[in-house]
Protein backbone atom coordinates (compact mmCIF):
# COMPACT_ATOMS: atom_id res chain seq x y z
CA UNK A 1 0.00 0.00 0.00
CA UNK A 2 3.25 2.24 0.12
CA UNK A 3 3.39 2.52 -3.18
CA UNK A 4 0.38 3.86 -3.70
CA UNK A 5 0.49 6.58 -1.37
CA UNK A 6 4.21 7.39 -3.12
CA UNK A 7 1.98 7.26 -6.38
CA UNK A 8 -0.46 9.99 -4.82
CA UNK A 9 2.51 12.31 -3.50
CA UNK A 10 4.21 11.32 -6.67
CA UNK A 11 0.90 12.56 -9.13
CA UNK A 12 0.02 15.25 -7.03
CA UNK A 13 -3.27 16.03 -8.93
CA UNK A 14 -4.06 11.77 -9.25
CA UNK A 15 -6.93 10.80 -6.97
CA UNK A 16 -5.44 7.90 -4.29
CA UNK A 17 -9.00 6.01 -5.00
CA UNK A 18 -7.88 6.26 -8.45
CA UNK A 19 -4.49 5.00 -8.45
CA UNK A 20 -5.48 2.03 -5.58
CA UNK A 21 -8.06 0.95 -8.56
CA UNK A 22 -5.56 0.87 -11.32
CA UNK A 23 -3.46 -1.26 -9.16
CA UNK A 24 -6.60 -3.63 -8.38
CA UNK A 25 -6.82 -3.63 -12.23
CA UNK A 26 -3.25 -4.28 -12.54
CA UNK A 27 -3.50 -7.21 -10.27
CA UNK A 28 -6.56 -8.85 -11.62
CA UNK A 29 -4.53 -8.69 -15.20
CA UNK A 30 -1.65 -9.78 -14.14
CA UNK A 31 -2.81 -12.54 -11.62
CA UNK A 32 -5.22 -14.15 -14.41
CA UNK A 33 -2.06 -14.13 -17.11
CA UNK A 34 0.33 -15.52 -15.06
CA UNK A 35 -1.46 -17.46 -12.52
CA UNK A 36 0.73 -16.41 -9.71
CA UNK A 37 -0.08 -14.35 -7.45
CA UNK A 38 3.78 -13.93 -6.35
CA UNK A 39 4.51 -12.88 -9.74
CA UNK A 40 1.50 -10.47 -10.41
CA UNK A 41 2.41 -8.88 -7.68
CA UNK A 42 6.20 -8.02 -9.05
CA UNK A 43 5.04 -7.04 -12.37
CA UNK A 44 2.60 -4.73 -11.35
CA UNK A 45 5.38 -3.02 -8.94
CA UNK A 46 7.77 -2.91 -11.26
CA UNK A 47 5.50 -1.77 -14.01
CA UNK A 48 4.26 1.43 -11.34
CA UNK A 49 8.06 1.98 -10.44
CA UNK A 50 8.57 2.00 -14.28
CA UNK A 51 5.55 4.80 -14.48
CA UNK A 52 6.87 6.42 -11.78
CA UNK A 53 10.14 7.37 -13.51
CA UNK A 54 8.27 9.41 -16.30
CA UNK A 55 5.78 10.86 -14.00
CA UNK A 56 6.44 14.42 -15.92
CA UNK A 57 4.77 13.22 -19.17
CA UNK A 58 0.90 12.69 -17.80
CA UNK A 59 -2.01 14.73 -18.46
CA UNK A 60 -4.70 13.00 -16.61
CA UNK A 61 -6.02 9.63 -15.60
CA UNK A 62 -6.60 8.00 -18.72
CA UNK A 63 -3.35 8.84 -19.92
CA UNK A 64 -1.70 8.04 -17.19
CA UNK A 65 -3.40 4.69 -17.20
CA UNK A 66 -3.20 3.79 -20.26
CA UNK A 67 0.89 3.90 -19.72
CA UNK A 68 0.97 2.11 -16.74
CA UNK A 69 -0.71 -0.73 -18.19
CA UNK A 70 1.04 -0.56 -21.42
CA UNK A 71 4.37 -1.01 -19.73
CA UNK A 72 2.75 -3.89 -17.43
CA UNK A 73 1.83 -6.08 -20.70
CA UNK A 74 5.06 -5.88 -21.64
CA UNK A 75 6.16 -7.18 -18.33
CA UNK A 76 3.28 -9.58 -18.69
CA UNK A 77 5.00 -10.46 -22.03
CA UNK A 78 8.76 -10.88 -20.54
CA UNK A 79 7.60 -13.25 -17.74
CA UNK A 80 5.73 -15.19 -20.38
CA UNK A 81 8.51 -16.04 -22.65
CA UNK A 82 10.99 -16.24 -19.90
CA UNK A 83 9.02 -19.01 -18.88
CA UNK A 84 8.76 -20.98 -21.95
CA UNK A 85 12.99 -21.48 -21.42
CA UNK A 86 11.85 -23.32 -18.58
CA UNK A 87 10.80 -26.88 -17.99
CA UNK A 88 6.78 -27.25 -18.07
CA UNK A 89 5.41 -27.44 -14.21
CA UNK A 90 3.44 -30.17 -13.81
CA UNK A 91 0.64 -27.99 -12.23
CA UNK A 92 0.28 -26.37 -15.73
CA UNK A 93 0.06 -29.97 -17.47
CA UNK A 94 -2.14 -31.78 -14.93
CA UNK A 95 -5.55 -29.33 -16.30
CA UNK A 96 -7.44 -31.51 -17.80
CA UNK A 97 -10.87 -29.88 -18.96
CA UNK A 98 -8.74 -27.36 -21.04
CA UNK A 99 -11.11 -25.91 -23.79
CA UNK A 100 -14.24 -25.04 -21.61
CA UNK A 101 -17.34 -25.63 -23.45
CA UNK A 102 -18.66 -24.57 -26.44
CA UNK A 103 -21.49 -22.25 -25.82
CA UNK A 104 -25.09 -23.33 -26.73
CA UNK A 105 -25.34 -21.00 -29.87
CA UNK A 106 -25.36 -23.88 -32.61
CA UNK A 107 -28.39 -26.43 -32.97
CA UNK A 108 -27.28 -30.13 -33.90
CA UNK A 109 -26.29 -29.65 -37.16
CA UNK A 110 -24.33 -26.62 -36.42
CA UNK A 111 -26.49 -24.08 -37.32
CA UNK A 112 -27.05 -20.85 -35.57
CA UNK A 113 -30.09 -20.92 -33.25
CA UNK A 114 -32.87 -18.47 -33.90
CA UNK A 115 -32.28 -16.00 -30.63
CA UNK A 116 -28.34 -16.79 -31.33
CA UNK A 117 -28.01 -15.52 -34.80
CA UNK A 118 -25.34 -12.41 -35.29
CA UNK A 119 -27.51 -9.62 -35.88
CA UNK A 120 -26.08 -6.31 -37.36
CA UNK A 121 -24.59 -3.94 -34.76
CA UNK A 122 -25.65 -0.24 -35.08
CA UNK A 123 -21.99 1.75 -34.99
CA UNK A 124 -19.58 -0.25 -33.05
CA UNK A 125 -17.12 1.79 -33.22
CA UNK A 126 -18.54 5.23 -31.51
CA UNK A 127 -19.06 2.74 -28.46
CA UNK A 128 -16.19 0.98 -28.00
CA UNK A 129 -14.56 3.48 -25.26
CA UNK A 130 -18.06 4.32 -23.48
CA UNK A 131 -17.50 3.42 -19.62
CA UNK A 132 -21.15 1.82 -19.99
CA UNK A 133 -20.06 -0.68 -22.45
CA UNK A 134 -16.64 -1.30 -21.12
CA UNK A 135 -18.41 -2.42 -18.24
CA UNK A 136 -21.03 -4.94 -20.33
CA UNK A 137 -17.23 -5.82 -21.59
CA UNK A 138 -15.69 -6.58 -18.52
CA UNK A 139 -19.00 -8.68 -17.38
CA UNK A 140 -19.13 -10.63 -20.23
CA UNK A 141 -15.11 -11.58 -20.14
CA UNK A 142 -15.58 -12.76 -16.43
CA UNK A 143 -18.47 -14.57 -17.45
CA UNK A 144 -16.27 -16.49 -19.83
CA UNK A 145 -15.12 -20.33 -18.73
CA UNK A 146 -11.45 -18.89 -16.67
CA UNK A 147 -9.07 -20.96 -19.15
CA UNK A 148 -11.32 -19.14 -22.36
CA UNK A 149 -10.86 -15.86 -21.15
CA UNK A 150 -7.33 -15.82 -20.09
CA UNK A 151 -6.16 -17.18 -23.48
CA UNK A 152 -8.41 -14.52 -25.32
CA UNK A 153 -6.91 -11.73 -23.08
CA UNK A 154 -3.25 -13.21 -23.96
CA UNK A 155 -4.11 -13.14 -27.76
CA UNK A 156 -5.96 -10.09 -28.02
CA UNK A 157 -4.70 -7.78 -25.19
CA UNK A 158 -1.06 -9.18 -24.61
CA UNK A 159 -1.04 -9.76 -28.22
CA UNK A 160 1.28 -13.08 -27.78
CA UNK A 161 1.35 -15.48 -31.03
CA UNK A 162 -0.50 -18.56 -30.85
CA UNK A 163 3.21 -20.36 -30.60
CA UNK A 164 3.68 -18.50 -27.07
CA UNK A 165 0.23 -19.50 -25.81
CA UNK A 166 1.03 -23.23 -26.64
CA UNK A 167 4.47 -23.19 -24.90
CA UNK A 168 2.82 -20.95 -21.87
CA UNK A 169 -0.15 -23.53 -21.22
CA UNK A 170 1.50 -26.64 -22.62
CA UNK A 171 -1.21 -26.81 -24.68
CA UNK A 172 -1.50 -27.68 -28.57
CA UNK A 173 -2.20 -25.15 -31.64
CA UNK A 174 -5.44 -26.72 -32.11
CA UNK A 175 -6.75 -26.39 -28.22
CA UNK A 176 -5.74 -22.66 -28.59
CA UNK A 177 -7.71 -22.07 -31.97
CA UNK A 178 -10.54 -24.39 -30.26
CA UNK A 179 -10.61 -21.93 -27.21
CA UNK A 180 -10.21 -19.06 -28.92
CA UNK A 181 -13.50 -19.72 -31.65
CA UNK A 182 -15.76 -20.66 -28.25
CA UNK A 183 -14.24 -17.51 -26.07
CA UNK A 184 -15.49 -14.95 -29.13
CA UNK A 185 -18.51 -17.22 -29.88
CA UNK A 186 -19.44 -16.73 -25.91
CA UNK A 187 -18.17 -13.03 -25.80
CA UNK A 188 -19.86 -12.11 -29.27
CA UNK A 189 -23.08 -13.35 -27.78
CA UNK A 190 -22.96 -12.00 -24.91
CA UNK A 191 -22.25 -8.28 -25.93
CA UNK A 192 -25.39 -8.90 -28.29
CA UNK A 193 -27.44 -9.99 -25.32
CA UNK A 194 -26.32 -7.17 -23.34
CA UNK A 195 -24.97 -4.41 -24.93
CA UNK A 196 -26.21 -4.45 -29.15
CA UNK A 197 -29.78 -5.92 -28.23
CA UNK A 198 -31.63 -3.78 -31.23
CA UNK A 199 -32.81 -5.57 -34.43
CA UNK A 200 -32.35 -8.85 -32.69
CA UNK B 1 -21.68 -27.30 -47.16
CA UNK B 2 -19.98 -26.04 -44.70
CA UNK B 3 -22.36 -25.37 -41.18
CA UNK B 4 -21.90 -21.92 -39.19
CA UNK B 5 -19.90 -23.85 -36.77
CA UNK B 6 -17.20 -24.42 -39.22
CA UNK B 7 -17.44 -21.63 -40.94
CA UNK B 8 -17.03 -19.34 -37.44
CA UNK B 9 -14.16 -21.89 -36.47
CA UNK B 10 -12.06 -21.04 -39.96
CA UNK B 11 -13.12 -17.52 -39.38
CA UNK B 12 -11.87 -17.14 -36.06
CA UNK B 13 -8.66 -18.94 -36.54
CA UNK B 14 -7.77 -16.37 -39.61
CA UNK B 15 -6.99 -14.22 -36.71
CA UNK B 16 -4.17 -16.44 -35.53
CA UNK B 17 -3.12 -18.45 -39.29
CA UNK B 18 -3.34 -18.00 -42.90
CA UNK B 19 -6.59 -19.97 -43.92
CA UNK B 20 -5.58 -22.39 -47.19
CA UNK B 21 -7.29 -21.31 -50.41
CA UNK B 22 -9.64 -24.23 -50.32
CA UNK B 23 -10.91 -23.08 -46.87
CA UNK B 24 -11.23 -19.82 -48.04
CA UNK B 25 -13.30 -20.73 -50.86
CA UNK B 26 -15.46 -22.89 -48.72
CA UNK B 27 -16.05 -20.01 -46.20
CA UNK B 28 -16.84 -17.27 -48.90
CA UNK B 29 -19.41 -19.68 -50.32
CA UNK B 30 -21.01 -20.34 -47.09
CA UNK B 31 -20.86 -16.72 -46.04
CA UNK B 32 -22.05 -15.41 -49.37
CA UNK B 33 -25.66 -17.67 -48.42
CA UNK B 34 -25.62 -16.78 -44.66
CA UNK B 35 -26.31 -13.49 -42.98
CA UNK B 36 -25.62 -14.40 -39.08
CA UNK B 37 -22.09 -15.80 -40.30
CA UNK B 38 -21.34 -12.40 -42.34
CA UNK B 39 -22.14 -10.59 -39.06
CA UNK B 40 -20.10 -12.59 -37.43
CA UNK B 41 -17.25 -11.82 -39.82
CA UNK B 42 -18.18 -8.25 -39.29
CA UNK B 43 -18.25 -8.39 -35.67
CA UNK B 44 -15.02 -10.43 -35.02
CA UNK B 45 -12.38 -8.29 -35.58
CA UNK B 46 -14.50 -5.31 -33.26
CA UNK B 47 -14.08 -8.22 -30.64
CA UNK B 48 -10.34 -7.70 -30.38
CA UNK B 49 -10.59 -3.82 -30.67
CA UNK B 50 -12.64 -3.84 -27.44
CA UNK B 51 -10.63 -6.06 -25.63
CA UNK B 52 -7.86 -3.26 -26.36
CA UNK B 53 -10.24 -0.66 -25.28
CA UNK B 54 -10.77 -2.42 -22.16
CA UNK B 55 -7.08 -2.79 -21.37
CA UNK B 56 -6.94 0.78 -21.81
CA UNK B 57 -9.51 2.17 -19.99
CA UNK B 58 -9.63 4.30 -17.02
CA UNK B 59 -13.51 3.80 -16.50
CA UNK B 60 -13.44 0.11 -17.21
CA UNK B 61 -15.16 -0.33 -13.63
CA UNK B 62 -17.58 1.93 -11.17
CA UNK B 63 -16.20 -0.10 -7.64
Amino acid sequence: MDQIARLGTEFADADPAFLARVREDMLRFARLQLGSDDEAEDAVQEALAGALKNVTNFRGEAALKTWIIAILKNKVADILRQRQRRPVVASQMQETDQEGALPAVFDRKGMWRDAARPARWEDPEAELHSSQFLAVFDACLNRLPPQQGRVFMMREIVELETQEICSELGLSVSNIHVILHRARLALRACLQLHWFHEGA
Amino acid sequence: MMNCHDATFLMSQSRERTLSFSERMKLRLHIGMCRGCANFERQLPRLGDAAKAYASSSEQKDV
